[in-house]
């Protein structure tokens, strides 16, 4: 089986055109991270505040201590004392240790007692809820005040690159194009060089085949997918100088500061990894699903246009996102606040239901393309040549 | 090895595309004749499993094909009728892929193969992509990845069609070399090809086997129907536009008419010894059913 695997991610993947596809889009992706980086990092737009910065960053970044509050303080309210009545450079330097210290310091201090009246107050409508029998809203209440109740930023760290990554949706647009190109062909190609025929009359080449062009697209989509978050995790931190801050908790980031997620900012990267990967097998399979079920290449194409294009505005229009799977490839969004759907009485959040129903449509499609009998005895009375 | 046939059909709501078609095969090459819609495609892709017949039974070697199950694909080797293969695979690997799918052990398939493609004349192609070999390369090809099994029996459907003539030839005769031993089923259209290499003709028409026998036999069938004639210019020939004429050369002499027809159609006329291009007119024009 792994060779024929081998074979067909050969026949289908290892291509000039793919590869080709590749490298352009992994240069395209490295611009637009630049471009990223030109537009919204603190240091792009204030080159002069670096410097400055690296030389603070060991007194006052790490963890927060009462001592390291105290010193900041002292240090800063000087100079914006003085940099309010005589703007220069006081002023400068008082606005940069706003921006990168005194800030995201009060943010990460204050951090565990905004949360911990968050868990009070849902504790709190947790038992009106109870009392007024609306089982539901208690339960989520419950849920809610057991996520917030022990949190709290006990580190002040460089996040801008986690902020920015977590943020950044380019490449998912890269990737399905990519995975529309590479996975259209995959069934049609036999159907097109009528080869298809010659497999059926192979021991291997009925249903085993279907599954050896089924892993290796998975292989595909997956390693296509890893490959486009790793490189832009890597050149967001090689663009900004840093991979710091991996140890915070997600909601260090203030755009996170409602995050149903409690995970470092390292395995949040990673879990946002893996979330776009099953989003992007998603549509990945119904690209193959198309390829499985049509005779030639442009209506899978333009079926998967569609239906991916979709998908991506029905997201973009707020509509309902639960069962869409573009909601796993923009998961910034599913990280950023909690929210709860109901099922059957149960609270369950909404990026763990996205997360179910997306595998849950990856099972069914994978079957479908399994299973589906079309190529067989019966599907070859529509293309037999009658000579 | 035997392959029984008997009385497989086949319907397509009403339209009857195979009726009843019995027959038995055993070894050598048998040329499955017809003109296009006889139903050569559809009896061989009954043959080899990929199409539901509607009524009959396919024996081989007295056993029911369908309670073979896969074990029956071992016995086969196909080739289609217009494979392109995968462009961006070379010859070896497409052989390679071949044996993943035949189910032949990576070592062993890697023998056969060299055997092969130096029988089909390929070696010193084998590292050259599929898309940039000629039509009768992929043909051989074709042949070749059909034999990686040794099967017992190896089915062609029109493999000559496209090709020119030096490698039509060049393919009949890797037919016959691969003849030895087993069953080989040649669909095709093109007389020729049968003529030179079957050792029985299956003859169809409209889903309805007509003959079956020895290409001499079919020709013995048909003597005293064929006749030479010439005629002074080609005007005279218009009297003759309700027989069958399956030949007509235009010389200094005048035209010189070939025809299948039962009676003598002329004082001129000669009677000529039948081949089997008159035997598929004979048959497979006209209403001899």
């Amino acid at each position: 089986m792994i060779r024929q695997i081998y074979f067909e991610f050969r026949k289908h993947f290892l291509k000039l055109p793919v590869c080709v596809a590749v490298i352009l889009f992994l240069l395209l992706d490295a611009f637009q991270i630049s471009s990223v980086y030109q537009e919204k990092s603190i240091f792009s737009m204030m080159p002069e505040w670096r410097a400055k910065y690296e030389n603070l960053y060991p007194v006052y970044g790490g963890k927060i201590t009462e001592k390291k509050i105290r010193n900041l303080m002292a240090y800063y309210r000087p100079l914006k004392a003085e940099g309010n009545l005589h703007p220069g450079r006081e002023y400068e330097e008082a606005l940069m240790l706003q921006k990168c210290f005194v800030a995201p310091l009060q943010y990460a201090y204050e951090y565990q007692q905004n949360a911990g009246q968050i868990a009070k107050r849902a504790l709190e409508n947790a038992d009106f809820y109870q009392q007024m029998g609306n089982i539901y809203a208690s339960r989520k209440n419950q849920k809610i005040a057991g996520m917030f109740s022990d949190r709290r930023i006990s580190e002040l760290r460089y996040t801008e690159m986690y902020q920015h990554y977590l943020q950044y949706d380019f490449s998912v647009f890269l990737v399905l194009l990519l995975v529309i190109y590479g996975l259209v062909n995959v069934f049609v190609l036999e159907k097109e060089t009528e080869m298809e025929l010659l497999l059926q009359t192979t021991i291997h080449g009925k249903r085993k085949s279907a599954a050896a062009k089924l892993l290796a697209s998975i292989i595909f989509v997956t390693a296509i997918s890893l490959l486009f978050w790793l490189a832009d995790f890597l050149l967001f931190g090689c663009l900004f100088r840093s991979f710091d801050g991996g140890n915070c908790p997600i909601y260090a980031i203030e755009y996170f500061e409602a995050s149903p997620l409690s995970m470092s900012l390292f395995f949040c990267a990673l879990f946002a990894m893996g979330m776009k990967t099953v989003g992007t097998l998603v549509f990945g399979m119904t690209v193959l699903l198309l390829s499985r079920l049509c005779r030639n290449t442009l209506f899978p194409f333009v079926g998967s246009i569609f239906l991916i294009g979709s998908c991506l505005l029905a997201y973009n229009a707020d509509l309902p996102s639960a069962f869409n799977p573009a909601s796993l490839l923009v998961c910034r969004e599913l990280f950023h606040w909690v929210d709860f759907i109901d099922l059957a009485g149960v609270p369950v959040l909404t990026w763990q239901f996205c997360l179910g129903t997306a595998l849950l449509m990856l099972t069914i499609f994978s079957a479908v393309i399994l299973y589906d009998r079309r190529p067989g005895p019966k599907g070859h009375a529509f293309h037999v040549q009658f000579t | 090895m035997k392959v029984e046939f008997q009385n497989v059909s086949k319907y397509y709501g009403r339209k009857c595309v195979l009726n009843q078609f019995t027959a038995t095969l055993e070894h050598g090459v048998y040329g499955l004749l017809g003109p296009n819609g006889a139903g050569k495609t559809t009896l061989i892709n009954i043959f080899i499993g990929i199409l539901q017949k509607s009524s009959g039974r396919l024996l081989i070697d007295g056993q029911d094909v369908e309670k073979m199950g896969t074990e029956f694909l071992r016995h086969i080797g196909y080739l289609p009728q217009y494979p392109q293969f995968y462009k961006n695979f070379t010859v070896e690997d497409f052989m390679a892929y071949i044996c993943v799918l035949k189910d032949i052990p990576k070592i062993a398939g890697r023998h056969r193969t060299e055997e092969l493609l130096e029988m089909v004349n390929l070696t010193e192609h084998r590292r050259k992509k599929i898309g940039a070999l000629s039509g009768g390369m992929r043909q051989r090809l074709g042949i070749a990845q059909a034999m990686l099994n040794s099967p017992d029996i190896l089915i062609l459907d029109e493999p000559t069609a496209g090709l020119d003539p030096q490698e039509r030839i060049r393919f009949r005769n890797l037919i016959s070399q691969f003849s030895e031993n087993r069953i080989v089923l040649l669909a095709t259209h093109i007389v020729p090809d049968v003529e030179f290499i079957a050792n029985e003709v299956l003859l169809l028409k409209n889903g309805i086997l007509l003959k079956q026998a020895r290409p001499v036999e079919l020709t013995q069938a048909i003597a005293g129907k064929v006749w030479e004639l010439t005629l002074p210019d080609l005007q005279m020939t218009k009297q003759f536009d309700a027989m069958q004429i399956s030949n007509m050369i235009h010389d200094a002499d005048g035209v010189h008419l070939r025809m299948v027809c039962e009676n003598c159609p002329g004082e001129e006329a000669s009677p000529a010894l039948p081949n089997l291009e008159d035997v598929f007119l004979y048959y497979c024009s006209g209403n001899k059913d």
